[in-house]
């Protein structure tokens, strides 16, 4: 046997170690835009087009609760680190604040002069402060308790598309159209940023910590991930990984892990260590959003029909 | 010893309470300019709720409309006028949190032109996909104007609005003109005089802003525009 045969044979073994079936759990009136897990994998939100938000127990893969007040597409959202509230962002230019067991709408922060792309609640248990990218191609934070808009980060020359909270509460990471990410420091003055990752020949479309913070993933409009390492801002890895847009990926808690999914329809893991393709699934639809629980037994799907899929592993 | 301890006790007391009176909170941000996005230098100047002066500043356009205003106290509610020749005046209330150290606290400013011809955008279309009926939450932005038609009293406007798609013609008439007179009812029922507003539907989409043709990353949904058309500046 030669060399390519050993690779073909090694990476068919690979690709069949793991397996999963898809179950449509549920679906919103249209395009299922964001998807965020708690922190302890018990739940999960979904934002759609169709200007809700649906919180589904995980478990016995039931909606729990619907939050309606956005006047606009729900374009993305995430939970509070200690899982009691979730912001969301929207083409109405608001970011909003709900609780979790009522659904009640607890703040509204305007402040944004275009539609908020990206929000991302900081991950501590304090859970006080909230980053948001609009296409106004500002990076603000507020705290969320005060109503405040704590500050704006301008640096971004094209519109801004997502943002992450580093899980140590660090850092801030936003990526734009510009091509380019940018970490910025959470601390309440400076407005510089600390570096920019360049290396994306597309607009940057989402960005994410790794759960230790050493890592961030970012994925392009043409298709790529790209692995860096933190906080020395290296690339380490480049997957062309689908032949579409991929707008959402996500770490495994083995931080080794990532899953991408893309509006070619397919869902993939990789071994973001090694660029390795670990499992891919074709999904038959457009997926918009991706998120998966920290052991990777459930892959959830955001698609373009409305519907919310499991992947559930066999 | 005892005197010590509590003279020690008195200036410990005496350094907190001084430190915490003195805390202030700073108010940064950009204004731009609602049409263009352009940035535009103007005169901010900050009021308590009596009117009384606490402090004023000038954006700068040259550094992307970027100002200052220092010396701002914890817990308290101020009125900012943003005032620029050719624009409309603007108030907005600012609720400065409580705090017990320095904080800076950001807001951008939108200003608006004030010349005749001008479409000034309505932030987000308060309607729903081919709906006439104000949506629910839809004064969150109509309401922003109710404040700029007080502040500007001499100033008549035009509500004009836009079909969601390119469609039969004449029911984007009937459901663009219904619209129109949603929002000029709402801005009535608010208390502007209904002198002050006409109304006008149209046929054809929105040229300046069209519906999207292909789709993009995180889909759009797209419902006509409105805007508010500066018929008299009162000049």
């Amino acid at each position: 046997m030669n060399l390519f045969t050993y690779i073909f044979l090694a990476l068919s073994l690979s690709l069949s170690a793991v397996e999963y079936e898809m179950i449509t759990v549920g679906n919103h009136d249209d395009e299922v835009l964001g998807v965020f897990v708690n922190e302890d994998d018990t739940k999960v939100a979904t934002c759609s087009l169709d200007e809700s938000i649906i919180v589904w127990d995980i478990q016995n893969r039931k909606k729990l609760i619907t939050m309606k007040g956005h006047l606009g597409q729900v374009n993305n959202l995430s939970f509070s680190g200690n899982d009691e509230f979730i912001a969301s962002g929207s083409s109405d230019q608001t970011v909003r604040i709900w609780d979790v067991k009522t659904g009640e709408q607890l703040k509204v922060l305007k402040g944004h002069t275009d539609q908020v792309i990206g929000v991302y609640f900081s991950q501590d248990d304090s859970s006080t402060f909230v980053a948001s990218t609009s296409f106004d191609r500002t990076v603000k934070l507020w705290d969320w308790r005060f109503g405040t808009e704590i500050k704006t980060l301008r640096d971004h020359s094209e519109p801004t598309n997502n943002v992450a909270y580093s899980y140590d509460g660090d850092y801030i990471a936003s990526c734009s159209d510009d091509k380019s990410i940018k970490i910025w420091s959470t601390d309440l003055t400076t407005k510089e940023p600390i570096m920019t990752l360049l290396g994306h020949e597309a607009p940057v479309l989402t960005v994410l910590f790794s759960f230790d913070s050493k890592k961030i993933a970012s994925t392009d409009q043409d298709g790529y991930i790209k692995i860096w390492s933190m906080p020395d801002g290296m690339l380490l890895r480049t997957i062309k990984a689908h032949t579409e847009l991929v707008q959402d990926v996500s770490f495994a808690a083995d931080e080794r892990t990532i899953v991408s999914a893309s509006l070619d329809g397919k869902v993939k893991l990789w071994d973001s260590m090694t660029g390795d393709l670990k499992y891919q699934f074709d999904a038959g639809v457009e997926i918009w959003s991706v998120d998966l629980i920290s052991d990777q037994s459930v892959i959830i799907l955001g698609c373009q029909d409305g519907t919310v899929r499991f992947l559930v592993k066999k | 010893m005892i005197r010590i301890l509590v003279l020690s006790i008195f200036f410990s007391l005496s350094a907190f309470s001084q430190g915490f009176i003195n805390t202030t909170v700073s108010l940064t941000g950009n204004v731009f300019n609602q049409v263009s996005k352009l940035p535009e230098t103007a005169v901010i100047k900050i009021t308590d709720l009596e009117g009384r002066r606490i402090g004023a500043t000038r954006s700068n356009g040259a550094q992307n409309g970027a100002y200052f205003v220092a010396g701002l106290k914890p817990g308290n509610t101020y009125m900012v006028e943003i005032t620029k020749r050719e624009f409309m005046t603007e108030k907005y209330k600012l609720i400065v949190p409580n705090t017990g150290k320095y904080m800076e606290i950001s807001h951008d400013f939108l200003i608006k032109p004030l010349k005749v011809g001008v479409k000034i955008p309505i932030a987000v279309t308060p309607f729903e996909l081919r709906k006439s009926k104000l949506r629910f939450g839809a004064e969150l932005y109509l309401d922003d104007w109710i404040d700029v038609f007080g502040d500007n009293p001499q100033v008549k406007v035009k509500v004009v609005t836009y079909p969601d798609s390119k469609g039969e013609p004449n029911e984007n008439l009937r459901i663009t003109e219904e619209r129109a007179i949603a929002i000029k009812d709402f801005f009535v029922e608010k208390g502007i005089d209904p002198s002050r507003l006409s109304t006008t539907g149209s046929k054809v989409v929105d040229a300046d802003n069209p519906p999207p043709t292909e789709k993009a990353a995180k889909g759009k949904r797209y419902v006509g525009p409105c805007y508010i058309e500066i018929t008299n500046t009162g000049n």
